[in-house]
């Protein structure tokens, strides 16, 4: 069998590899990513006060800290048996965080990933097909109100998280964090001046370039049936708290509760990749139980969204793809329904000018502490963090299911029949086809290490393709 | 108006040796600087710190960075000496520091100053969580703090 490596994917993470395989007649006959993952996450949790968790995962992952560490402040409630008791200013000032962070997480992920591919082509030379060529598409002054959305975001996070970068507010039981009156009022402003109407011109774009300029790639590429994950709370879409909404690929639906997630998902170890994959227990079989998280699913499994723009969005997308709709592309723009939904959520929040400045941020815990999960739908996915202690607070095991190795399966489903659609018995394999294959990836938004930036920058992407013996027989690169 | 000088570090603290960056900072702290110096440790930096760069005099970057060097060296570069971007480290979700100036440079022409100095610090392992730095770097961090209190003119504390 003769194999095609990819590798890495450029953009998203220097470890991953791209593996096709093909036949005798060249011919692909299989394909799928091997993925480093970074070892030691569980253990270093171990022999840490569960209250000094949150602070600890914030800095563990350097691309969405906010998410770690709430989710770890959640699990922290729930050791402590308070996961219904935290005050209500404490929810909102989270909430806000996590708000933030979905602002300017996802419009990174559509503005640097993903719209550089859409906006210049995805047969346009790598060279310009990235944040610099984009400038030159559209033009200086739509970046910058680019960079302002974003940063409005990040301060969202900053004002509830004191830090920019590696929170420490958010503790078992509440928050230690008070926004001012005045903060509030500046925060609102910006939400209102520089996030919403932006928000406007960035769907308009998202619709011209999905809807229109790509309808046919997005009916035809890397689409695959599976079911869909994500938390919804009485049916609404909620990305901070909820119960976990399962929906098939029929569109049946159930729901479990967060703490049962050992219940109901399985984890495989693969050979090939040392990133395990989930799937839902329910469904018999890993080929059966093939699940997805993150934007498209969320959007998916919700029945409604609960603030009035984003609900609009949410019915029009309804009504043009149906639900649940499979078309992997259609994550980029469920990514702008969200930012819409998280940027009314954040003026609703602080327009509750008594709950949100009030300083009744915390509750005393006096139960024993011992075991609990918490779970968020983190930018990228359904984020589950579970830690048992011992009755002093100290973490004994802990586990951890990132949402990227729960899309694993599905991309690579997609990843296979991108290949075989493009690449073709006797013809060259084009930059193009490299690229396809790529899209795809990206479109999930994989953080494989859930670590840093110590991968290598932009590594080149390199095609190695071997005969039936092992012997490589070609070799394309770019970037070297 | 923001601070004339700027020093930032870049790289994850719990991942060994890439946390180099935050730790020269960490260091640079410790010291009674002048006022017109903000130190930022920048995590793992990207379009999220083009802002912090606008409007300064000069900017100091110390990054984390893997050449195949031995472990500890110091690469030092001023802005019109930058390498290709591959040379840098970037996160999976974001651009990197080349592109991170190269977009300031294009979007805000005016507001981005020349003067720019990148301190590079040999990483050796970067693929365990650990909060422990090598030997080697923990030198290189002592070396860059010194390179960067030259660079500033500054010799009594």
């Amino acid at each position: 069998m003769k194999k095609i490596t990819i590798n890495p994917v450029t953009r998203v993470e220097g470890h991953m590899r791209v593996e096709v395989f093909l036949d005798e007649d060249g011919s692909v006959k299989d394909a799928h990513t091997s993925t480093v993952e970074f070892r030691g996450y569980e253990k270093f949790c171990v022999g840490r006060r569960v209250e000094e968790m949150p602070r600890i995962v914030s800095t563990i992952c350097g691309t969405c800290p906010v998410s770690h560490h709430l989710a770890s402040a959640k699990a922290g409630d729930a050791v402590y048996g308070v996961e219904d008791e935290i005050p209500l200013t404490a929810y909102k000032l989270r909430e806000l965080m996590h708000m933030g962070q979905i602002i300017h997480s996802h419009l990174i992920h559509f503005y640097v990933l993903a719209a550089p591919d859409l906006v210049l082509g995805p047969d346009a030379a790598p060279a310009t097909r990235n944040i610099l060529g984009l400038v030159d598409a559209v033009g200086v002054d739509f970046v910058k109100e680019v960079i302002r959305a974003r940063a409005t975001g990040q301060e969202l996070v900053a004002a509830t998280g004191a830090k920019r970068l590696h929170q420490s507010t958010a503790v078992p039981g509440g928050i230690t964090a008070v926004l001012s009156e005045e903060k509030r009022r500046e925060l609102l402003e910006k939400v209102k001046s520089d996030v919403l109407p932006f928000m406007e011109k960035s769907i308009q774009l998202a619709q011209e370039l999905l809807f229109d300029k790509y309808a046919d790639l997005i009916d035809t590429f890397g689409v695959v049936e599976t079911s869909h994950m994500g938390l919804v709370n009485n049916g609404y879409l909620d990305l901070y708290h909820g119960i976990v909404r399962v929906m098939k690929p029929d569109g049946e639906i159930y729901e479990f509760e967060a703490r049962d997630y050992q219940n109901e998902i399985a984890e495989i170890v693969h050979n090939f990749s040392s990133m395990k994959s989930q799937y839902l227990k329910r469904m018999g079989s890993p080929e059966k139980g093939i699940y997805r998280v993150n934007a498209l699913p969320r959007i998916n499994v919700c029945d409604e969204i609960n603030t009035e723009r984003a609900n609009e969005l949410l019915k029009e997308f309804r009504n043009k793809f149906g639900r649940p709709t499979q078309q992997t592309l259609l994550y980029h723009y469920c990514r702008l329904i969200e930012v819409m939904h998280a940027a009314e959520k954040a003026v609703e929040i602080l327009e509750d000018k008594e709950t949100i400045t009030s300083t009744k941020n915390r509750i005393k815990l006096e139960k024993t502490p011992s075991e609990g999960v918490g779970v968020i739908e983190a930018p990228r996915g359904t984020l589950f963090h579970h830690y048992k202690t011992d009755e002093n607070g100290i973490v004994r095991e802990a586990n951890i299911i990132v949402a990227t190795s729960q899309n694993q399966l599905a991309w690579n489903e997609g990843v296979k029949q991108v290949a075989k659609q493009f690449i073709k018995p006797g013809e060259e394999i084009s930059q193009g086809v490299l690229n396809r294959i790529e899209m795809i990836i990206r479109a999930y938004d994989p953080c494989n290490s859930c670590a840093t930036h110590t991968l290598p920058g932009k590594m080149p992407l390199e095609l190695v393709i071997y005969d039936s013996n092992g012997e490589v027989v070609e070799t394309l690169r770019r970037n070297i | 108006m923001p601070k004339p000088i700027l020093i930032i570090g870049c790289g994850n603290p719990l991942m060994g040796d890439d946390g180099a960056g935050n730790r020269v900072i960490e260091k640079l702290r410790e010291y009674k600087l002048p006022d017109n110096i903000e130190l930022e440790d920048v995590g793992v930096g990207g379009l999220g710190i083009i802002e912090l760069l606008l409007d300064r005099k000069k900017i100091i970057v110390v990054d984390a960075v893997k050449t195949g060097a031995p472990t500890g060296t110091l690469h030092v570069f001023r802005r019109e000496e930058l390498p290709s971007a591959n040379f840098f480290m970037i996160s999976p979700h974001d651009i990197g520091l080349l592109e991170t100036l190269e977009l300031a440079e294009k979007v805000f022409p005016e507001r981005i100053t020349k003067d720019i100095l990148v301190i590079g610090i040999e990483a050796g392992v970067v693929t365990e969580y650990t909060d422990i730095v090598s030997e080697e770097v923990k030198r290189a961090i002592d070396e860059a703090v010194k390179l960067v209190l030259r660079e500033l003119d500054i010799t009594e504390l």
